[in-house]
């Protein structure tokens, strides 16, 4: 794989900060090919920067395109929320911070050689991964400590584990309730899903940072459904007003705050893969600096 | 279930002290904190583990069941009970006042973060207070945005 990203040349056009574009030339040396082009036209992937003048007019432009656009963003969660990913319905945010260029090279490995799908494709090669299968909704929890507790998290700030619970909870409980066909059934309820249909947790450590990821057999997130829930939450910072036994439509929401990097993989209809990521910080406070990274993959 | 909600009760004449341990979740009940005749109620979340989108949701909808000249009183709130009060509006009821709660400093010393359990009332104008390590002396950095973490206090009576 290594020898076809070096040879195959992703062009790319890149607007935005002169040292920005010259770090992602260096991704060659990082075994991906890439080649910076001068036009909308040459390019296969566009690569905007929220600094870069003319943001507006040019961003316009790079949708009009239809071509893959990574905007990387130096403004808060909610300018990004409102502006990148209601506005210009953007799939592709970074965040820029100290991994923006790490999380790039990996996404354009993932767009253009390897594929979406697994927790290994944001982690590095030296991540250790453990994975469990759940059929039991009420088994959750217990699932998500049994793996938290594999890993050392003294390379972070003392928390983690209290917003991976968090993370782990609210995506495998969506999980287990978008598994029944009847929406009536109240969210409190023991669902028992097949083998085939297990909901799978993974989490994995490389050097630098923490993956978790949730993955089911049903396929029915899409970019819609998250944009709206995610936006509806920034706006109104509250529980939808709904009964005990539905959701509180806060879940997205929640993951998306509590992690440095959002990922969603769908095949509508089929899986859906969410990955949340936690960069290895001794301190709380770069962690909640960190500009969130969102990126949400459509197949079919 | 792992982790399921418990709820110790003590009262005192008109004051009800209420002691909170495991997960809230949409599991959690508070039948047994409802219709009772007090003029106080004092939570304590130290034995808070997590706390996710349906407890929230919940917990909004319990306290408003709550008598409105009942008086409501949080204390030893954990750094993720602060999170949770800080990006969702409804947790605390209006006029209940925050007692104490957990804040993460920073000891470059040990390099590591250490919870501290605050006043309400040592957090003046959004600033944190000056915390030193007890063992030590070294005077430990804020480790959240000030701003951001503090802002459940506007929220809460007085403060």
């Amino acid at each position: 794989m290594m020898d076809d990203q070096k040879k195959a040349k992703i062009n790319i056009f890149s607007f935005g900060k002169q040292n920005e574009i010259k770090e992602i030339e260096k991704f060659q040396a990082h075994g991906v090919g890439i080649k910076i082009v001068d036009s909308f036209n040459d390019a296969s992937a566009i690569i905007i920067s929220t600094d870069a003048p003319d943001f507006d007019a040019v961003t316009t432009e790079a949708i009009h395109t239809n071509k893959k656009v990574y905007y990387l963003s130096s403004k808060p969660d909610e300018w990004n929320i409102e502006n990148l990913l209601i506005k210009n319905s953007a799939k592709n945010i970074i965040g820029i911070g100290r991994n923006t260029l790490h999380e790039l090279r990996k996404c354009l490995i993932k767009d253009y050689f390897n594929g979406q799908w697994g927790i290994d494709k944001v982690l590095d090669e030296d991540a250790m991964i453990h994975a469990e299968q759940i059929v039991h909704s009420k088994e959750v929890n217990a699932t998500y400590e049994k793996l938290i507790d594999e890993f050392d998290l003294g390379g972070f700030f003392n928390s983690p584990k209290d917003y991976l619970r968090i993370i782990a909870n609210e995506l495998a409980s969506n999980a287990f309730y978008h598994a029944q066909a009847n929406d009536e059934v109240e969210r409190q309820e023991s669902i028992f899903l097949t083998k085939e249909s297990a909901i799978e947790i993974k989490i994995g450590l490389d050097s630098n940072r923490i993956a978790l990821s949730v993955k089911d057999n049903i396929g029915k997130l899409n970019f819609e459904l998250i944009r709206s829930s995610i936006w509806r939450s920034f706006q109104e910072k509250k529980p939808l007003d709904t009964q005990r036994n539905k959701g509180a439509g806060l879940g997205l929401y929640m993951v998306y705050n509590y992690s440095n990097q959002l990922i969603f993989n769908i095949l509508p209809k089929s899986k859906t893969e969410i990955i949340s990521v936690i960069d290895l910080n001794k301190r709380f406070l770069n962690y909640k600096k960190t500009i969130t990274s969102i990126h949400i993959n459509e197949e079919g | 279930m792992a982790n399921e909600l418990e709820i110790k009760k003590q009262k005192l004449d008109d004051h009800l002290i209420v002691e909170l341990y495991g997960n809230i979740d949409e599991d959690s009940n508070f039948e047994t904190l409802t219709k009772l005749d007090v003029k106080i109620i004092t939570f304590d979340f130290d034995g808070i583990k997590m706390i996710n989108s349906c407890g929230v949701r919940d917990w909004i909808q319990f306290i408003e069941k709550i008598p409105a000249d009942t008086k409501i009183i949080y204390k030893k709130c954990p750094q993720i009970v602060i999170e949770q009060i800080n990006m969702v509006h409804g947790f605390i009821r209006k006029g209940a006042k925050i007692d104490s709660f957990y804040a993460p400093y920073y000891s470059e010393d040990k390099d590591e973060v250490i919870k501290v359990l605050l006043k309400s009332e040592d957090v003046k104008k959004a600033k944190a207070p000056e915390i030193k390590d007890q063992e030590t002396g070294e005077v430990l950095e804020f480790d959240a945005i000030e701003a951001q973490y503090f802002n459940f206090l506007n929220q809460a009576e007085g403060q």
